[in-house]
């Protein structure tokens, strides 16, 4: 019994070992197999690299639908804020045209209060009308022009000369370092620097208005910064500041209709850079634009 | 539709004080009623006849015969047949070709002005947002018509 039970466990044992043994041949076989098929060998290779390039095609095909797509839905917006803008004109025009003849012909004529109400259509229309002057010019920077290396301290001086009247107003002193020449269209970037300007003007604090146009470089990006001593803001709101219609202040404390920073924000997009706020309640703050540094040699504008 | 009826002034009689005829085709009453008030705000003697499409204003340009108007006001966006179509009709017909044409109208596109001035038109002006700037447009229009009155 115990030499039958022996002969089988030692059967039993070979058994084993031949399992053992014959699995880690299949392993090695299978490693091996799997080690050759990684092997530079030409002829083994072709089908992993057919494999990512099929799965490279396959992304980049996906990259431009997505990329298609999201231009399309840009071009759709745009095309929405135009037509809206310029419909919206119309009944508008017709409200303001009839209250600015019923104001003319009748003001003095009926009772006070109707003066009055008609003060507040009159008073409307005027926002309104600004709201959509606002919307067509955001609707219309556009991105198919072709940028140029454009001289940001000639832009400045036009931004400047534009805004004479308010910087007089504001009795501000604009100052700034030597600025570059920057990769955008050339009336952008005075419509860029113009709405900043406006910015520091339109929340200066109560002291005298001081805004400083600065340059930093790095390999990357150029990026200009117009930093100033008013109202400032609390960090929290660095955000929303770009968003449409977005404003920090009730209406009639201070005036806009919200859309300049959008403006810029989307002006820099069009061009590949970024804009961000830093601020202080009661010190100031600091627009940042960065533009992308030219890689290739580009067209200078005459 | 007629602001005022254009039998009004074909009675005779009235030498020195001239009243200038304009077609204004606009499909919008508002409208018409708008330029109306404003002629007589700026004090432009005018008699204003309006016409709602283009078809119906070369109809009656055709059948006006020689009294023609001194200006045709012409909006751009109409029924039927377009403000451009209209003033091509104008420009290509043989009594009509030297008519004034000013254009009034909402477009602010290149292309419109473009072709509008290719077909001669005497202005092209954008209707104004308020009331006061639709007086200056109505002087505006008093001056070419004194300046079209005087040439011919």
């Amino acid at each position: 019994m115990l030499a039958v039970s022996q002969i089988f466990a030692s059967v039993a044992a070979a058994h084993w070992i031949a399992t053992v043994v014959g699995g880690a041949t299949l392993l090695i076989g299978v490693a091996t197999v799997a080690l050759l098929w990684m092997l530079p060998s030409p002829s083994r290779a072709r089908p992993a690299e057919d494999e990512m390039r099929r799965i490279a095609t396959e992304l980049e095909q996906r990259v431009a639908d997505r990329t298609r797509e999201l231009e399309r839905s840009n071009r759709e917006l745009e095309q929405f804020a135009y037509v809206a803008s310029h419909d919206l004109r119309e009944p508008l025009r017709m409200i303001a045209s009839y209250t600015d003849l019923l104001a003319r012909r009748y003001r003095g004529k009926l009772d006070d209060t109707a003066d009055e109400f008609i003060a507040y259509v009159l008073d409307g229309c005027q926002r309104m009308r600004q709201l959509i002057i606002d919307l067509l010019e955001y609707s219309r920077v556009d991105r198919q022009r072709m940028p140029q290396l454009i001289d940001a301290e000639e832009a400045l001086e036009v931004a400047c000369r534009d805004l004479a009247v308010p910087i007089a107003r504001a009795d501000a002193a604009i100052t700034h370092d030597p600025l570059p020449r920057v990769v955008c269209t050339r009336v952008q970037l005075v419509q860029l620097l113009e709405n900043l300007l406006r910015n520091s003007l339109t929340y200066r604090a109560d002291r005298p208005t001081l805004v400083h146009v600065g340059v930093q470089e790095t390999d990357e990006e150029t990026v200009i910064t117009v930093r100033d001593n008013g109202l400032g803001f609390e960090m929290r709101h660095a955000d929303r500041i770009f968003g449409m219609f977005q404003r920090l202040h009730v209406r009639g404390e201070y005036p806009g209709t919200g859309m300049g920073l959008a403006m810029c924000q989307k002006i820099m997009e069009c061009h590949g850079g970024r804009i961000w706020a830093e601020a202080e309640p009661g010190i100031g703050a600091t627009f940042s634009c960065a533009f992308p540094r030219a890689k290739a040699p580009t067209a200078v504008a005459s | 539709m007629r602001v005022p009826p254009r039998e009004g002034t074909d009675g005779g009689g009235i030498v020195n004080a001239r009243r200038y005829r304009l077609l204004l085709v606009e499909d919008n009453p508002a409208d018409v009623r708008l330029l109306t008030e404003a002629l007589v705000e700026a004090a432009v003697n005018a008699e204003v006849t309006s016409s709602h499409d283009g078809e119906d204003a070369l109809r009656l340009l055709k059948r006006t015969g020689c009294d023609l108007p001194d200006a045709v006001i012409l909006d751009l966006n109409l029924p039927r047949m377009g403000g451009r179509e209209l003033l091509a009709a104008i420009r290509h017909d043989v009594e009509l070709s030297e008519l004034p044409v000013v254009i009034l109208s909402t477009s602010h596109q290149d292309g419109d002005l473009r072709a509008c001035r290719a077909l001669r038109a005497h202005a092209f002006v954008i209707k104004p947002v308020g009331f006061d700037e639709f007086v200056d447009v109505a002087r505006r229009i008093g001056r070419i018509c004194h300046e079209v009155v005087a040439d011919a």
